[in-house]
């Protein structure tokens, strides 16, 4: 296998993933680009790259944020706010699974609290990574990383809990909700096997 | 560490908003640019050395809650099968190997997929076959223009009628602007048209195109009805960036692995085309080979295609342009640069899995879409299929 099939089966299988965690650093746009810078990196680094790659990649990733806040402060505070952004809409979205509105309160919840927590819980929760591969991106000790992530979930628990299931709103956006009873009882189409 | 509790990070984990979702961040043309210049900076193919510890990391990859149907799905794939010639399409050519990831990420309602899938188990299997499959359409868009500096929403319908010749030495029409209409959309449009002095030439307003290319604004003229040979020799559709004949379109497999296999191949070949993005590229085949002359399988087939796609939910009871009731289904809504963000929706008779609407709908509208009045639900879009049928008789051309 040549360098370039194998960099092809990396940028398949990681680009996704990186471009997840970049978005979640500095949002969409500035994610592409951060994604892009990660990616060039690798290619001139194939053959140093770790086993599993994803942790040294987000590693990367996460030291290209770091210098555009040394290097442009401004345009860094605006993309994390827009990071910031995709959290908090993210608690409104429509969904008519159950445990919506927990869901809503965890974001909520999550977005209130530190930049540092926010990577933290979400290396975790949303990327997947174990405590050994997320301590290898933030760069720290596994033991150190469980003692910051055990804090961080405190601080999200408690948080969750003030935001509190009293907030749990019966769903006043669903239009269904406000029609007659009658209604209701109209057969909704139905698409079973038979 | 006792938890009274839900798990508050399982409760985080289900919460991940889409933007996060790598399921949904494949495959962008963003990322296949990148990946082409990076490769393009490369010396030239270095053969990789055999080291002593084999390059394992595609198993390696951290199987978490977040990230198991990716994980898995890699795993099960044969190194080098036919499914992997081309390991970029590798999610979407897995087969039935794939086995439950294929059921997409968490966040897809899962009634979304069944009920496609239960759409493709009704589609009509009548083996018809004629000389002629013709199909009548109406589709309809909306365009927000600018004159004046005055912005305005303008509606245009159109009725198409299309017949492919599939024997020997027949012909393939395409009839256009049948009982065309162009107009303002609302009054409010139209007083602002009138307002910026009637112009029949209008400017797009996100483009700044028109004028001769674009819009041509005259009530009360009625435009003729066009008709274009559609067919070079035997090949009548185009299927991806290839023409194709009626034989080729006959062959296609009516089992969606291998249909998908078909559509990812396609996809590879036509890189770069103005639909992007892998997802929307599979909607758009898929659901144009539903309106050609297939073989009701294959039509079947495209649906389950569909139902496997990433993000593909389910919108309950519509109504169609027509006024038809059927079941609708989205894909997530993506940017357009002409209105702000869309999505793609089709609108299915669920009986008959016949395919009623294929439309664009509004999901934010940008600054000018919104000042031209259009809002999040409204459709811009839209492609209606009134008939479809086999026939013996060619159309008459008006």
């Amino acid at each position: 296998m040549t360098d370039a099939q194998r960099f092809r089966d990396l940028y398949e299988e990681c680009h996704p993933r990186v471009l997840a965690y970049a978005t979640g650093l500095v949002g969409r746009q500035v994610g592409e680009d951060i994604t892009s810078e990660t990616f060039t990196v690798a290619w001139r680094r194939m053959r140093d790259i770790p086993t599993p790659p994803l942790p040294w990649l987000l590693g990367v990733a996460r030291n290209l944020t770091r210098e555009l806040w040394r290097r442009d402060g401004r345009q860094y505070a605006l993309a994390a706010q827009e990071a910031q952004r995709l959290i908090t809409s993210g608690a409104q979205v429509e969904d008519v699974a159950a445990g919506v509105a927990e869901r809503a309160v965890a974001l909520q919840a999550l977005a209130g609290l530190s930049a540092a927590d926010r990577e933290l819980l979400t290396l975790v929760a949303w990327h997947g990574l174990g405590p050994r591969q997320a301590a290898r991106v933030l760069g720290c000790s596994t033991a150190t990383f469980s003692v910051r992530l055990h804090r961080a979930r405190r601080r999200l628990e408690r948080a969750v809990e003030a935001a509190g299931p009293s907030h749990a709103p019966h769903d006043s956006r669903d239009p269904r909700n406000s029609r007659p009873k009658a209604e209701s009882r109209k057969p909704k189409v139905t698409v079973k096997e038979h | 560490m006792a938890h009274k509790r839900p798990d508050v990070m399982k409760t985080l984990a289900d919460a991940r908003p889409p933007e996060f979702d790598p399921e949904r961040l494949a495959g962008s043309e963003r990322a296949r640019h990148d990946l082409n210049t990076i490769l393009a900076g490369a010396p030239e193919e270095r053969t990789a050395s055999r080291s002593a510890r084999p390059f394992t990391w595609r198993w390696a990859l951290p199987v978490a809650a977040t990230a198991a149907a990716a994980g898995v799905l890699v795993a099960t794939l044969p190194e080098g099968g036919s499914g992997t010639r081309d390991t970029r399409g590798s999610r979407a050519t897995a087969g039935p190997t794939a086995g439950p990831a294929t059921d997409g990420p968490r966040h897809t309602p899962e009634s979304g997929r069944l009920a496609l899938l239960n759409v493709a188990a009704r589609v009509d299997r009548t083996a018809d076959e004629g000389t002629y499959w013709q199909t009548t359409t109406r589709s309809s868009r909306i365009d927000v223009a600018t004159a004046a500096e005055s912005t305005f929403a303008v509606a245009s319908s159109e009725t198409s009628r299309w017949s492919f010749g599939v024997r020997p030495g027949t012909r393939s029409l395409w009839i256009s602007g049948i009982d065309a209409t162009t107009e303002p959309r609302t009054e409010r449009d139209t007083a602002r048209w009138r307002a910026a002095g009637s112009p029949k030439d209008l400017t797009l307003a996100e483009s700044g195109s028109g004028g001769k290319l674009g819009l041509r604004l005259e009530p009360g003229a009625r435009k003729r009805p066009t008709v274009e040979r559609i067919n070079g020799g035997d090949k009548i559709a185009a299927l991806g960036a290839r023409n194709v004949s009626y034989a080729e379109l006959r062959k296609l497999p009516g089992d969606s692995p291998k249909l998908k296999e078909v559509l990812a191949d396609l996809y590879e070949e036509d890189r770069g085309s103005e639909i992007s993005g892998r997802t929307e590229w599979m909607w758009r085949q898929a659901a144009g080979l539903i309106g050609l002359p297939v073989r009701p399988e294959v039509r079947a087939a495209a649906y389950r295609v569909i139902a496997d796609l990433p993000g593909i939910r389910s919108l309950g009871e519509m109504t169609d342009p027509l006024g038809r009731k059927g079941a609708g289904f989205a894909l997530p809504a993506t940017a357009r640069p002409d209105y702000g963000t869309a999505r793609s929706e089709l609108i299915v008779d669920p009986a008959t899995g016949a395919l009623l609407s294929d439309q664009e709908v509004l999901t934010k509208p940008n600054a000018k879409a919104a000042e031209a009045g259009l809002t999040a639900g409204t459709v811009v879009n839209s492609t209606a299929t009134v008939t479809s049928k086999w026939t013996d008789r060619q159309l008459k051309t008006p």
